[in-house]
């Protein structure tokens, strides 16, 4: 193929990064072949199981379903970013319960449960169950995660918004 | 897999640009707006495309317009966006209702209405709203400016009344005043399916109704003749059910990988009883709360 490549900015887990991607490249494919960054897996590449989930500009979304040059100017977030030198609140919690077996979901799993905390600091079980519903698990290992997700939802009423930083 | 097709990205600012760029590409143009149908379709080279059109940077597309008895939904306009937002929860409450269903929480986020009506999958889950809004589709190109009504539309599955060289700038609902609603979804289980059968229902003064199925036919469908059967009387419950094989004339499923055709059938029967009378309970206001009944 001799597509022409574009310059993009972003800003990764803080950073400012800038590369030169071809237009049909996905953000996926960005991240982890060109940048690095490890923890988005390419589960369906169809935007079904959520593996791939990142938060772009504050939103969870799936970035094997980006092209990387619509993300020009934006805001980028992976678990790297929010986990630098320690895990986080979500990622204690889930640890606690043992919450995950293989571990390949759990990225984009934490992705989407730092968006529902944006929305939504104390959420009931079904609401959980509604935003993590586009997140598979294969080793089918749920229910420890929703009680995970429940008790810190619990905990973030009490101590306050903690935000995406760590613990 | 990758993308294989080779195209030019565009992400023009001004509606006027991005009408040339498909003016110059007519049929080797696909409009990008979500993208969580389009880069899918690129990956299983769907289209045939010299060049992909970003419009996320067009602000006029973002817009949610309210104005009189009219909701004007920008083809930039995601599900999020609708979800959020209080007019839309308030005065359309079909469309919160069937765009809490749609996809899961990443998708919605990123996903589109507009790109929903083009994508115009038989199972689509804003079918049935749009179509009991009595909605307008706009279209827009570098010669002229057309509305297609709602029903005109959806001509097959995946296809649409648009014309190589218009892009869909947005969808224009009519509010029909007070009024209770409902949408059903029946999917292989709860979370992130596309439907087996989609129901939806208007509730209006004078026990007035309107109907729409999805996924039991080629496109989504109003169902008027079920309409005036229903409407204009009230209808216990025992009389209701021996009236529900006036369903089955109206709706056309076929069997696939989701459903037999026969089970669409069942719950599309099923499906329209339950709806109707959440949709009336909501209208009188003692009805379950939007987006909290299930099938």
């Amino acid at each position: 193929m001799t597509s022409e490549f574009y310059r993009i900015k972003i800003i990764l887990n803080g950073e400012d990064r800038e590369l030169a991607v071809e237009p049909h490249e996905t953000l996926l494919e960005v991240l982890r072949k060109r940048l690095g960054v490890k923890s988005p897996k390419c589960g369906c590449n169809q935007g079904e199981c959520g593996s791939c989930t990142v938060i772009l500009e504050g939103k969870s979304v799936r970035s094997c379903l980006i092209l990387a040059v619509e993300v020009d100017g934006l805001e980028v977030t992976t678990i790297e970013g929010i986990a630098r030198d320690r895990i986080n609140y979500i990622q204690k919690a889930l640890l606690e319960k043992n919450a995950f077996q293989c571990g390949f979901c759990a990225p984009g799993i934490i992705m989407s449960i730092m968006d529902l905390f944006s929305r939504n600091p104390e959420p009931d079980m079904d609401e959980i169950k509604l935003a993590l519903s586009g997140n598979l698990c294969r080793c089918t290992g749920y229910a420890p995660i929703l009680e995970a997700v429940h008790e810190t939802g619990k905990d973030n009423c009490r101590c306050g918004d903690k935000g995406g930083g760590g613990e | 897999m990758s993308i294989l097709i080779d195209y030019k990205y565009y992400r023009p600012e001004e509606l006027q640009n991005c009408l040339d760029l498909l003016d110059r590409y007519e049929k080797k143009a696909v409009v990008l707006a979500g993208g969580t149908d389009l880069v899918s379709g690129l990956k299983d080279e769907k289209y045939d495309v010299s060049a992909v059109v970003d419009i996320k940077g067009i602000k006029e597309l973002g817009a949610i317009v309210n104005k009189e008895d009219r909701l004007f939904i920008g083809a930039g306009v995601t599900f999020d966006d609708l979800l959020r937002n209080t007019v839309v929860r308030n005065n359309y409450p079909l469309i919160y209702e069937s765009s809490i269903l749609m996809g899961s929480m990443g998708i919605r986020n990123r996903a589109t209405l507009v790109g929903n009506i083009c994508a115009a999958v038989p199972s689509l889950d804003s079918g049935a709203a749009v179509i009991l809004y009595d909605s307008s589709v706009q279209l827009k190109s570098i010669k002229a400016e057309r509305s297609v009504p709602i029903e005109k539309w959806f001509l097959a599955p995946q296809k649409t009344a648009i014309e190589p060289g218009e892009i869909v700038t947005g969808i224009t609902l009519r509010s029909p005043g007070d009024h209770g609603s409902c949408y059903l979804k029946k999917g292989r289980y709860r979370g992130q399916d596309l439907a087996q059968v989609g129901v939806g229902i208007l509730a209006l003064k004078e026990n007035e109704y309107r109907v729409a199925f999805s996924a039991v036919g080629p496109v989504p469908l109003r169902a008027r003749s079920l309409e005036k059967h229903f409407s204009g009387k009230i209808i216990d419950n025992s009389v209701f059910d021996d009236m529900l094989y006036k369903v089955e004339e109206v709706i056309s499923p076929i069997t696939d990988i989701r459903s037999s055709k026969e089970y669409r059938y069942h719950m599309a029967k099923i499906m329209f009883k339950r709806a109707l009378f959440a949709a009336r309970a909501r209208l009188n206001g003692n009805g379950p709360n939007y987006g909290e009944v299930s099938v």
